[in-house]
């Protein structure tokens, strides 16, 4: 390992490093860190029996510093060093640590890392795990502590689901907007009992878009009623602000075409008759 | 809640370099001294990044009276300011409003930390003549109201005062005002070509009070428009967005009602009806600026072609249709169309394009519609149109 602020290799003894930060990154590069200190700050994870830290040069600024140890981190990896630096009264600048990482330390990210310190830590784990950004965790900043507080269960029982990353950024957000637009007393505990992550996505769909459901589940009950041919699969879809049918057919000779055409003809016959233009 | 008021701004900064401006001196009468402050740069130049929740509520309440620098108009689509698309021309005399709809696209669009007020609206006078030399005899339209409602601030500005003398001298051209206020005393007495359009967005009361924050009521707005009409302006509705929510039809039977009771289809040359649409990243500012009781934030909205999140196809087919029908009971001369639709939209809701629509025609430059018949021949109802917004919204 090559860092650029180890160019004169000092060592720092461990009983002179008076902080030790916290921090543990769950990438595989880097793999392995040796004890590394900065102005008296051991940076990295101690080493058992270990009774020196190699010493990065003191004149570089800790953002600097900490960039060159874990070259990439994702937003709430950065935001953990930063929380746990400030706790150790490290000096440093954090706008300008989130700078290095190409994350813009504006007011909205101020606001959401204010809401993420009340968050879960098994969901802050999954986040972290899934590189999560800034616009995924948004919907977070429409809550306040004590809202995030009585959510934090949901999140916990997500986050042991182990969804994948988009369909977990789907699913906070359905999940904050049916807590808001619910009391809390009716939240649904019953996504709770939910054990996989792709139902509970589906369960939050169907409380997030109540009418669309509805007319889908209609939809979905007229085209069974309707006489397909044996051969023919048909499901309700929804293509974006589109919801129709999907049709497959299954067809081995012109005979089955013919066939097939002739079912088609009853069923835009029946619509015909129930004068309905669309499914 | 009542129409946003000048009192309700926090702040005034006036660049030096505009000091000495009819605005600027205006702005000096109206407010308080404890409220202007005179600077050389932007106020807040140093902030970083996309406004957030808190940055943008702060950013109506604030104003930067400046110059726009640069060319109001520019002959090229897609050219801001000034938007050019057959000789339809947006002028921008600020950004941002200080009224506050739940829906607004600014939220997703507006960067600046303060509302601007330009203050050169003479450079944008002396383009506008420049333009004049070079198109001669052709017609030409200028609409305000893209990026800042045309009336809400012109207690400050008087810029319709202006701007309706100035077009005293080209009867052949067209000016467009956009407005949810109610702010037209005015000019009422001003002498103007007829060549002047003010045309009020409404929506059903109730819709007003849940999601137009700080707009002019419903029965305000159909007010001003009575006065614009018996002065001699043209008059015309924008019913959009289109919300829906329980009883929705309700509420719109008794706006058509309320819109036919006091207006003749002779009084309104054309009538525009759209749904919500909204970009999709501006989702979560909508959210956090206006909590879930907002009919838009708890909206079933789903993904269109162009990208924006709409209602679902057919359910706005459902609500255009009932509104066309409604105007149509009280006379078949009622003249509407349907704004930032897709072609199936279109389609389902007319059963024709808008070309083909009596009325229309005249509304939609031939170019335009040339553009539109090539983008549907081309891609076989595949694609959304995207009619440009400041056109048709």
């Amino acid at each position: 390992m090559k860092l650029k602020y180890m160019s004169v290799m000092k060592f720092a003894e461990l009983s002179q490093c008076s902080k030790r930060l916290t921090f543990l990154t769950q990438k595989l590069w880097p793999k392995a860190l040796p004890q590394l200190a900065w102005r008296g700050l051991l940076l990295t994870a101690s080493i058992e029996n270990e009774v020196q830290a190699v010493e990065l040069d003191e004149k570089h600024p800790f953002e600097n510093v900490i960039f060159d140890i874990y070259p990439r981190l994702n937003l709430l990896e950065v935001h953990e060093i930063a929380t746990n630096a400030k706790a150790l009264s490290v000096e440093f600048n954090i706008s300008k640590l989130f700078e290095t990482y190409r994350i813009r330390y504006d007011d909205r990210l101020i606001k959401l890392l204010n809401q993420i310190q009340w968050v879960d830590q098994q969901f802050i784990r999954w986040a972290i795990d899934k590189q999560l950004g800034e616009n995924d965790l948004a919907p977070l900043s429409s809550l306040n502590d004590q809202q995030i507080k009585l959510l934090n269960k949901y999140f916990s029982h997500m986050a042991k689901l182990n969804p994948s990353k988009n369909e977990g950024v789907q699913i906070l957000e359905w999940l904050i907007d049916v807590f808001l637009q619910t009391s809390t007393e009716n939240f649904i505990e019953s996504v709770l009992d939910i054990n996989t992550s792709s139902e509970l996505s589906l369960r939050l769909k169907y409380m997030r878009y109540p009418e669309s459901t509805e007319r889908e589940t209609k939809s979905t009950l007229f085209i069974k009623s309707l006489s397909w041919s044996k051969n023919t699969h048909v499901r309700a879809v929804r293509q974006g602000d589109q919801a129709g049918i999907e049709l497959k057919i299954f067809l081995q000779n012109k005979t089955d075409l013919k066939s097939q055409i002739q079912t088609l003809q009853q069923v835009a016959n029946r619509l015909d008759a129930d004068s309905i233009e669309r499914f | 809640m009542s129409e946003a008021k000048l009192s309700e701004i926090d702040h005034i900064y006036i660049d030096e370099s505009v000091r000495n401006t009819e605005v600027a001196e205006r702005a000096l009468k109206l407010f308080s001294v404890d409220k202007i402050s005179y600077v050389t740069s932007a106020p807040y130049a140093d902030q970083i990044g996309s406004l957030s929740a808190r940055q943008f509520d702060r950013s109506k309440r604030e104003i930067y009276i400046t110059n726009f620098k640069g060319q109001f108009f520019k002959r090229c689509p897609g050219a801001r300011p000034g938007l050019t698309c057959c000789n339809y021309f947006v002028l921008n005399l600020g950004q941002q409003c200080n009224m506050n709809c739940s829906y607004c696209y600014l939220q997703s669009f507006i960067n600046s930390p303060v509302m601007k007020i330009y203050a050169n609206i003479d450079q944008a006078l002396d383009e506008l003549s420049q333009l004049g030399r070079d198109l001669g005899d052709q017609p030409l339209r200028v609409g305000t109201g893209e990026v800042i409602d045309s009336l809400s601030l012109d207690e400050l500005t008087l810029y319709s005062v202006k701007l309706i003398k100035f077009f005293r001298d080209y009867p052949k051209w067209r000016l467009e005002f956009k407005t949810k206020s109610s702010r037209v005393d005015q000019f009422l007495n001003i002498k103007h070509a007829s060549n002047v359009i003010v045309s009020f967005s409404i929506n059903p009361q109730n819709i007003v009070e849940s999601e137009e924050h700080g707009t002019a009521s419903f029965y305000q707005r159909l007010l001003a428009a009575e006065k614009a009409r018996d002065k001699g302006y043209l008059v015309s509705f924008h019913i959009d967005p289109m919300i829906y929510h329980s009883g929705w039809q309700d509420s719109y039977s008794q706006l058509v009602d309320e819109v036919t009771k006091r207006f003749k289809p002779s009084d309104i040359p054309v009538m525009s009806v759209g749904a919500l649409r909204f970009q999709q990243e501006q989702r979560h500012m909508m959210r956090e600026r206006f909590g879930a009781s907002s009919l838009v934030v708890q909206a079933e909205v789903f993904k269109s072609k162009d990208g924006k999140l709409r209602y679902d196809q057919t359910m706005r087919e459902e609500m255009f249709d009932f509104v066309l029908k409604k105007f149509k009971q009280h006379s078949v001369d009622w003249k509407i169309f349907l704004c930032m639709e897709t072609p199936e939209t279109w389609l389902q809701a007319q059963k024709k394009m808008p070309k083909s629509i009596d009325g229309l025609e005249t509304l939609f430059d031939h170019q335009l519609i040339k553009k539109f018949e090539t983008h549907i021949n081309s891609s076989g109802y595949d694609n959304v149109i995207g009619m440009p917004e400041n056109v048709l919204n």
